[in-house]
């Protein structure tokens, strides 16, 4: 039986490695990474002091964005990107825009947990301890005395997925996923399930998150996922040396159409999703399940809703965190899932070049995919010296080769794994 | 395709045991805790039990409890059931975390700034993580009930509850997974209180809940309780812009609508025009808040298992309607099978 497919007809990024989609490819080709010491926030005492922090200002973006919006940026780093990543396509997306029914256009957005920048109010919490008062019950109270109603210390989440509806006049749902590291993927997986059920013809996909902050440096620090800054790079996937991952930013959009409204619009598809896996490890909330058995479920569900053969696979777009427990895991659950004969399909992690971005990780890689897939390069595993198993095909150099169908994981803290599979549309 | 409810079980405000909810329709509550000082068979271990949220103990409990009393512990079976969840936005852990930033004060003056850093570092528990995770409750009902198969956590106001809800029957109609459970769950109080109340407006007579409610869905009918007949939500935007967020009633419930159980306000003053509206459109309604105040993300769920009650009392359907913090609407009825 055919199924009538989900195309992605556009996408953008705001990510370590490039403000916008087009900047992504030229940062691959010449193996950039994005490891520097963080700027924006101070981390001076912490044992790490390096991020792929984007360091780029992006006031160009927000300028002619709502005043009511912009007012919002400078409390919310993950809002900032957001709006940053649709200033980025505004205007490209005006024709799509106008072609959009209300009630047949929603948002699905992966976010990141919710940071209160207290750094940014230490003095008042301080005064307001030093008087014996409750410093949130203050602060709270103080910040709704100036007039917003967008408030600036706990957002609600659905903030993200309001402000993209308000953009693209999405009246169908405007949802928002939860899943950690998993987030803006199973987004996507789940805006290709409402295009197939026929819940709307278009939706806005994709996520925003940012780890640059001191809570999730000391959380994430304090699980081991994060190495001391010393000598040499800190995020090496697949290395029998790997040590942690990269901390990261980032916020992705990405929008898929039914096949009938590509049609009717004469759009042209840039990849079509072809399916996903998504399953729960049911384990420990603090270990991935060292059998990996729900992680072989989610690529052999993704391969088997896709109607591709192992040997249709050109690339695999690993999660690779460049964390002890994740990589080898990650490499033995595909091989158990796909067999020994996808020892020969190229794999890399680029979380080596743009740092790990939690909930818009899964955003963030599609959007790289898509861009591979666009310029045919596959990229190598940039700080890969001592491969941690050489029976796989991890890639040691980056080298032209076509992408027709590629794989992208993703697995999340707790458990939870997405597995994506796209094929590239465009010549 | 017809989806039944096989299965419910929640926690209301200030009543732990489901079985006796029914009785105390007509007392008001004001406080909107649930106690989770108890200890059972459903109790998550003492290791775990530590790194939980009030909500997600309770959650897990819950959980545990509805399955036994279904019957529904097959391993197997479990591994191919999904797992949708509807969470509040974690606002009263905030609390935990203000505690934290206290460690300021403590802190002594003479020391720099990267002292003071390094000092909270030290302080800082092993699994800090886990308070910001935002789907802990999602992996810890994983853990403990054996649900392997698809899933997600849908955020944040009440209307999570209706995706939640929307996505089980979803993948139960297109075959994805045979049945699907669905966990609403939220953290109310002072603190959702403050951040909320930026959103809707300060009112007097404020009341929200921590609440937990579960309910399984199938596609076989076998001994279910009743079976979904209709669900829909409102296509309003809400309009962050010029913060006009619209709070009437549409016309949503269908016309041939009896028998309704509303939510959604936060205030008595919201309540009472939601609850004027319905007396003069219905024959028969009642409002949540008026016996467990707003229970967010858990509102639909929550009204679900009360409609329940209804069916069990005579009455033939149900339709429950719920409005988030932002004016969106979502409808549910349910029906005798």
């Amino acid at each position: 039986m055919l199924k009538e497919k989900i195309y992605i007809v556009d996408y953008e990024v705001v990510s370590p490695i490039g403000i916008g989609r087009d900047r992504i490819i030229e940062s691959i080709r010449k193996n950039r990474d994005a490891e520097s010491e963080i700027k924006r926030v101070n981390v001076a005492g912490l044992p790490f002091t390096r991020a792929a922090e984007i360091k780029k200002d992006l006031t160009y973006l927000l300028d002619s964005e709502d005043e009511i919006y912009r007012k919002v940026c400078p409390f919310d780093r993950k809002f900032e990107l957001l709006v940053a990543c649709y200033g980025l396509m505004k205007e490209r997306s005006e024709s799509l825009r106008n072609k959009l029914k209300t009630e047949k256009t929603g948002v699905i957005l992966g976010i990141g947990a919710d940071v209160a920048p207290f750094e940014l109010f230490e003095k008042e919490i301080i005064a307001f301890l030093n008087e014996d008062k409750n410093p949130i019950v203050e602060l709270y109270l103080s910040l709704n005395e100036n007039g917003t109603k967008l408030n600036l210390m706990n957002n609600p989440y659905d903030l993200y997925s309001m402000y993209l509806a308000d953009k693209f006049d999405a009246g169908a749902f405007q949802k928002t996923v939860l899943t950690a590291c998993v987030s803006s993927t199973q987004a996507i997986a789940f805006g290709y399930d409402h295009i197939k059920r026929g819940e709307a013809e278009v939706v806005v996909t994709g996520g925003t998150d940012s780890i640059v902050n001191t809570l999730a440096m000391i959380s994430f620090g304090k699980l081991g996922v994060i190495p001391e800054s010393g000598e040499g790079k800190s995020c090496k996937p697949f290395d029998s040396n790997r040590r942690g991952t990269l901390s990261g930013e980032c916020a992705g959009i990405v929008i898929l159409a039914s096949e009938k409204f590509v049609k009717e619009n004469d759009l042209e598809p840039i990849a079509e999703v072809m399916g996903y896996g998504n399953t729960l490890d049911a384990y420990k909330i603090t270990a991935p399940d060292p059998e990996g058995d729900s992680m072989v479920r989610a690529v052999e569900q993704a391969v088997s809703s896709s109607m591709i053969r192992v040997e249709d696979i050109d690339y695999i777009n690993a999660h690779g965190t460049g964390t002890r427990h994740n990589d080898l895991l990650e490499l033995r659950s595909l091989e158990r899932a796909l067999g020994p004969q996808m020892k020969r399909i190229p794999i890399s992690s680029t979380k080596d070049r743009h740092g790990h971005a939690i909930a818009a990780a899964g955003v963030q890689e599609i959007c790289v995919l898509l861009e591979l897939m666009k310029h045919k390069i596959i990229p190598k595993n940039l700080n890969l010296n001592t491969p941690c198993d050489d029976t796989f095909n991890l890639v040691k150099e980056n080298y032209s080769s076509p992408i027709n169908v590629a794989i992208s994981n993703n697995f999340a803290f707790g458990g939870i794994n997405t597995v994506l599979i796209l094929k590239n549309e465009r010549d | 395709m017809n989806v039944y409810i096989t299965g419910f079980d929640a926690v209301f405000p200030n009543n732990f045991e489901l079985e006796s909810f029914s009785n105390e329709f007509d007392h008001s509550f004001t406080n909107g805790t649930i106690n989770a000082e108890f200890n059972s068979e459903f109790t998550p271990n003492r290791s775990d039990e530590k790194i939980m949220r009030r909500d997600i103990k309770i959650s897990v409990v819950s959980i545990r409890r509805l399955l036994k009393k279904i019957g529904l512990e097959d391993p197997e079976v479990l591994e191919k059931t999904a797992l949708f969840v509807a969470n509040g936005s974690f606002i009263e852990d905030t609390e935990k975390y203000m505690n934290k930033i206290s460690v300021y004060k403590n802190i002594s003056d003479d020391l720099s700034e990267e002292e003071k850093m390094y000092k909270i570092y030290r302080a800082s528990p092993p699994l800090l993580a886990l308070e910001t995770l935002t789907n802990s409750s999602m992996s810890f009902i994983a853990q403990y009930a054996g649900v392997k198969y698809h899933n997600t956590t849908f955020g944040t106001s009440s209307l999570s509850a209706y995706y939640a809800l929307k996505e089980a029957i979803g993948s139960i109609k297109s075959d994805l997974n045979e049945q699907a459970i669905v966990c609403a769950s939220n953290s109310g109080g002072g603190y959702s209180f403050l951040s909320n109340s930026a959103v809707v407006g300060y009112k007097k007579g404020w009341k929200e809940s921590t609440a937990v409610g579960n309910i399984i869905l199938s596609s076989t009918k076998g001994s279910s309780v009743c079976k979904i007949s209709m669900m829909s939500s409102g296509t309003r935007i809400p309009n962050l812009k010029d913060q006009t967020i619209r709070r009437d009633w549409s016309s949503l419930v269908p016309e041939d609508s009896e028998f309704v159980i509303f939510s959604g306000a936060f205030c008595e003053e919201t309540n009472e025009s939601d609850r004027l509206y319905c007396e003069n459109n219905f024959k028969y309604s009642r409002s949540l808040f008026d016996d467990y105040g707003n229970m967010g993300s858990s509102n639909l769920v929550m009204g679900i298992i009360q409609g329940i009650q209804l069916l069990n009392e005579g009455m033939p359907f149900v339709d429950i309607i719920d409005r988030d913090l932002y004016g969106r609407e979502s409808h549910v009825r349910i029906a005798k099978c």
